[in-house]
């Protein structure tokens, strides 16, 4: 029998996509999941309970319950990401919640980035799974066998982690479930846990034909890092400084680049999967919640069809390739841009020195 | 003097430095391709100790590739005796802890987790209760505010160094100082003894990449163009400034009241002459 290499973990937004996401290919589900009380306090739009804006968490109780049975009738495990990075005053809420869905038996563990969530719930005896998000920035063995020692059972690599770190830091480490991200969502020219600029979003509500009322916290700020470090760029909003001499400086090719649209995205990774078949199983993450469930049913299925294809033996890199052109020809990924070395995140080039 | 702030003195290169200083910093917090040589570490080890001054050395996150230099770096410094390490990356703790025990870990300012963006002040103090009409292409948009609560703004006054349970976590493991940024508000830092904390000045981190290349418009990989220049980002809404050098975007904020620095608790002050790269 063929090991199986890699798991997909697919985005759960609704309990209609249990089946959907079933269908497609999908051997596990993560989502959000929060309580009236705490989005009273830190509200869901600023991205704080857990990495996500309004609309892609279940914030209703028993449609989490329903949805989590109904993922275990259909052998999907699930896991409740609880990634943000709390305080003080957020604790006793906050494992109240985590209280509640423990006790579920579809829920097979929890994702969190921090450090002090973590201690607290090896503190208060929790029995179920703990992965390290992206958030918690183990680009390394070392950190890896950190959060081991503390108890974690899975480690979500930073997006920015190339092909060849990934192997490394694998072989190298205790044997840990690991997992990458995969047709990921524009995002991220910032490493996920070490970006502190603000998020903010809201959910619209179109509420008749005439008028579209929005309730807004008006930022008036871009709604992300990326865009609104694009944005101020693209309009020359800058000036130029000598890094040694720190006096203003004048350069019409740096201007003329930064007036271009720029793309601070990632692409879809699918090439870097040739170069891990061989480790240990990875749980390959499409980013999503809060996504349109036809398209990610659509990424779930092709990126299913593109392993088959890949666990083949004697298949060659650019056969594999070649085939994930072809079965992704007619889905819009990254963005809808041409594949370039300068969009994916498990390329190298970003990281290479060039002296 | 016993409630004397110590001052420290980030340098990068040897005409940073300032005589009134206490303790030197060196190193780099962003970047592993920066991670200075050994015998470029030599040399400034030497040149704080000649100067009789204390040497903070401060560590990126790393990958294996990164963590392997720092490795080298720390066997050095654990051989003269002692020196304080900064660190970023929980591996590289994990690596002094097991391996180097002359060393004092220093929990550095990626790992506190303050929400930095000085952006949000505005929204905070000066938007709440904000209403606005627009009218576009024939449809009436009507946006109904919605002020933030008062439990946001205290969310983002504080980090997770404020939660006992991680504070005897670090204590517990050695580690007995942690940095933070100064924020563009009022911060709340309730962090209890024996810990201490260090405030870096004026610059605050608010992001960090690997992919340099899409910072700095150059497209490509690492080519230390943040030794050659830097943007200065100059946001109208905020009024506040960013700076965006290598792989890093900075704000700065004025240097706090020694009053302020008091009831925050901060002991040590790591001022910046220039963006720290």
């Amino acid at each position: 029998m063929r090991k199986e290499y890699f798991r997909i973990l697919a985005p759960l937004t609704t309990l209609e996509d249990v089946e959907i996401l079933k269908e497609a290919g999908a051997d596990e589900l993560y989502c959000g999941y929060v309580t009236e009380e705490l989005t009273k306090k830190w509200p869901l739009a600023f991205n704080i309970l857990n990495r996500r804006g309004e609309g892609q968490s279940f914030e209703d109780y028993e449609i989490f319950k329903e949805t989590a049975e109904k993922a275990r009738k259909y052998n999907l495990p699930v896991y409740v990401t609880f990634n943000g990075l709390y305080t003080h005053k957020q604790y006793p809420l906050l494992l109240e919640c985590i209280r509640q869905i423990e006790r579920l038996p579809g829920v097979k563990g929890i994702i969190v980035a921090d450090v002090c969530l973590l201690l607290a719930l090896r503190k208060n005896n929790f029995k179920k799974e703990i992965h390290i998000s992206a958030g918690g920035t183990g680009f390394n063995s070392s950190a890896i066998n950190f959060y081991a020692g503390l108890g974690a059972q899975r480690i979500i690599f930073p997006r920015e982690t190339t092909v060849h770190e990934i192997r490394e830091a694998v072989i190298k480490s205790t044997k840990i479930d690991t997992e990458i991200f995969i047709l990921s969502e524009p995002c991220g020219g910032f490493i996920d846990g070490l970006c502190s600029f603000f998020h903010c979003y809201e959910k619209y509500y179109n509420l008749d034909n005439d008028t579209l009322v929005s309730l807004s916290y008006n930022t008036e700020q871009e709604k992300c890092g990326c865009s609104f470090y694009s944005k101020q760029m693209q309009q020359g909003n800058f000036e130029i400084f000598d890094a040694r001499t720190q006096k203003q400086i004048e350069n019409r090719v740096l201007r003329s680049i930064a007036a271009r649209p720029a793309h601070l995205s990632f692409g879809c990774n699918l090439c870097g999967l040739y170069d891990l078949k061989d480790l240990p199983i990875i749980g390959l993450k499409i980013v999503g919640r809060g996504t349109n469930l036809p398209y990610v049913s659509e990424l779930v299925k092709t990126l299913k069809k593109t392993l088959v294809y890949l666990l083949k033996r004697n298949i060659t890199r650019k056969n594999y390739i070649q085939k994930c052109k072809e079965l992704f020809s007619g889905i819009s990924i990254n963005n809808g841009r041409r594949c370039t070395k300068f969009d994916c995140y498990f390329s190298p080039h970003w990281v290479r020195y060039e002296k | 003097m016993k409630n004397k702030i110590e001052k420290a003195i980030f340098i990068t290169e040897e005409h940073d430095f300032k005589k009134n200083c206490d303790r030197i910093y060196f190193g780099n917090e962003f970047c592993q391709n920066l991670i200075p040589s050994l015998d470029t570490l030599k040399r400034f080890y030497d040149f704080a100790f000649k100067r009789k001054k204390q040497f903070t050395f401060v560590t990126p996150y790393v990958t294996d590739f990164g963590l392997k230099i720092v490795e080298d770096a720390l066997s050095f410094l654990n051989q003269q005796g002692h020196a304080e390490i900064v660190f970023n990356d929980w591996g590289v703790f994990k690596l002094m802890k097991d391996n180097f025990s002359n060393l004092s870990p220093v929990l550095g300012r990626l790992l506190t987790k303050q929400r930095r963006d000085p952006r949000m002040r505005k929204i905070f103090f000066e938007k709440q209760g904000f209403t606005e009409t627009i009218d576009s292409e024939g449809e009436r948009t009507v946006l109904i505010p919605r002020p933030t609560p008062q439990t946001l703004y205290q969310h983002f006054q504080t980090s997770l160094i404020n939660i006992p349970l991680f504070q005897k976590f670090l204590v517990a493991q050695g580690i007995m100082r942690l940095e933070i940024d100064n924020l563009a508000w009022e911060m709340d830092i309730r962090v209890k003894k024996p810990l201490k904390v260090t405030l870096y000045i004026p610059y605050g981190y608010v992001a960090t990449s690997r992919k340099c290349g899409k910072l700095n418009l150059t497209n490509r990989s690492c080519a230390k163009k943040c030794q050659g220049y830097f943007f200065k980002i100059k946001d109208k809404i905020s009024c506040f400034d960013f700076y965006s050098i290598g792989n890093t975007v900075f704000y700065k904020t004025e240097h706090p009241s020694y009053a302020y620095l008091k009831k925050i608790g901060v002991t040590r002050t790591v001022y910046q002459p220039r963006l720290p790269f």
